[in-house]
């Protein structure tokens, strides 16, 4: 009686320890998901901050150029700006209507990006989910190496009691025990599930590398294309060919008679054209490239998150085939089942599902359509994905709790004394 | 939680930082930094996982 207490206390004892060692690795996960909740903001702020700084130097060089050729012109800039912005249907000035064709191209990439960062948090999330189960699965095989250590010592000591006493068949008994113990051990199937949790986890980390690397490439893609509407721009606005000093003095010279006016005409209504180009097929192309570029970076990582999940299988078809082969045999040596290999091909089949199952991880999958996303704004993605992360660590965190305090009630009616004593001690 | 606090604004090494007021160079080094904090806390995790798996002998 005594020693089966103790032998309980010790059970509970080790439950508590492996409990608070999954807590303290709970708290390790949360400050992963803190860190990485805090790149997502930076993420966001580069995309904005780059996308801005990009369009104001665009401008402003623009405006410089307009200043430079209004000078040639003799011409009053601001006075152009307001009669422009006074015949133009929307009031606006000309660089404004040229700052928000630019912004049309970020806000554009900004769903792009969005997407990456929504996808980012999400793989993240499935990691920090893996991380969790396999230090779940790595106490299961201490636990099942333990119980399983236990009942060999057990049976091999009653083995050799009963051969000691001449009770060849106990032995024989015992033997076919120790083989069944064998054959229907956990032990196997959760170190493959281990293992395959480990090979999951590192597929998954590269997975999120290639992310981060998609998501410069898209800073960088925007920032060109930006440059690239502002080159075909220049090219137009550089309307003055190159003149000698003759021409240049009777050009400066005839240029400068009603200069406002040839000024709007020409300097003016050149970048109103290129707007006008920009707006109606520029952007259009770009808006179809990048809706293109974001069901490709969709598929792309379903792709991907296939391909993990083939390899999973495939471990999981293996570690079948091994567990029903030797289940089989142990079947075929205790009982001589004539169908036990017919019945194998089903039985590998139905275990490798069992197995895959131990390892699977449920994460909200990325919006297969693009079309369907909504409008979203950098806050909503980084808090979404934060969020994900966070109530699934709470949540273990909390079952985990429950478990502790479960533990000390036990332990307290077990040792009820220890407990006031302790108590005792605290105060 | 997380949704009340603003976009730009965190706490960075105990102190708070309004990432929106940041130049771009002080993001990608702020970026950097923070890449390394989360690669120490993966490696940590690494770490307690490799060794979980060498008291298994796996």
């Amino acid at each position: 009686m005594e020693e089966q207490k103790k032998k309980t206390e010790g059970q509970e004892k080790e439950t508590a320890e492996q409990t608070a060692e999954q807590i303290n690795f709970l708290q390790l996960l949360k400050d992963l998901a803190k860190t990485q909740a805090q790149l997502a903001k930076i993420n966001a702020q580069l995309v904005i901050k780059e996308g801005h700084d990009k369009i104001n130097g665009v401008i402003d060089s623009t405006k410089a150029e307009l200043e430079k050729q209004a000078k040639k012109f003799g011409a009053n800039l601001e006075k152009a700006e307001k009669d422009y912005r006074n015949n133009n249907a929307s009031k606006k000035g000309i660089l404004e209507e040229y700052r928000e064709a630019l912004k049309d191209i970020k806000d554009s990439y900004e769903n792009l990006m969005k997407d990456a960062l929504d996808e980012k948090s999400k793989l993240e999330a499935a990691e920090q989910k893996i991380m969790a189960k396999q230090k779940q699965k790595q106490i299961e095989i201490k636990k099942a190496r333990k119980e399983f250590a236990e009942k060999e010592k057990a049976l091999k000591a009653e083995i050799h009691e009963a051969t000691q006493k001449g009770d060849l068949k106990n032995a024989k008994q015992k033997i076919e025990e120790l083989e069944q113990l064998k054959s229907n051990s956990k032990i196997n199937l959760l170190e493959t599930q281990n293992k395959m949790l480990q090979n999951k986890r590192e597929n998954y980390r590269k997975l999120i590398e290639k992310v981060d690397e998609d998501y410069e490439k898209y800073i960088k893609d925007m920032k060109d294309e930006i440059d690239k509407a502002n080159e075909d721009k220049n090219d137009k606005l550089s309307i003055i060919p190159k003149q000698n000093l003759f021409q240049k003095i009777m050009g400066s010279m005839f240029s400068k008679i009603n200069g406002t006016k040839k000024f709007t005409q020409t300097v003016i209504g050149s970048l109103q054209s290129k707007i006008t180009t920009l707006k109606e097929e520029k952007i259009p192309q770009i808006k179809k490239k990048i809706y293109q570029g974001r069901e490709d970076f969709s598929n792309k990582i379903q792709n991907e998150k296939a391909k993990i999940e083939e390899v999973v299988q495939s471990m999981a078809m293996d570690c079948a085939t091994k567990l029903v082969a030797l289940e089989v045999k142990s079947k075929e040596k205790a009982t001589n089942a004539k169908n036990a290999v017919v019945q194998g091909a089903k039985k590998v089949e139905d275990t490798a599902k069992q197995i895959a199952a131990g390892v699977a991880v449920t994460v909200a999958s990325t919006v297969k359509s693009t079309v369907d996303k909504g409008k979203r704004t950098f806050k909503d993605v980084v808090g979404k994905g934060y969020e994900l992360k966070m109530n699934f660590i709470q949540k273990a965190q909390d079952r985990l709790a429950e478990k502790q305090l479960e533990i000390n009630k036990k332990m307290q009616i077990l040792n009820p004394e220890k407990q006031s004593q302790s108590k005792g001690m605290e105060k | 939680m997380f949704m009340e606090e603003e976009l730009g604004k965190d706490i960075v090494d105990g102190k708070i930082v309004d990432f929106s007021k940041m130049s771009i160079e002080e993001l990608r080094e702020m970026k950097e930094k923070l890449k390394k904090q989360e690669k120490a806390i993966l490696d940590k995790i690494n770490k307690e996982l490799e060794q979980d798996d060498d008291e298994l002998g796996l």
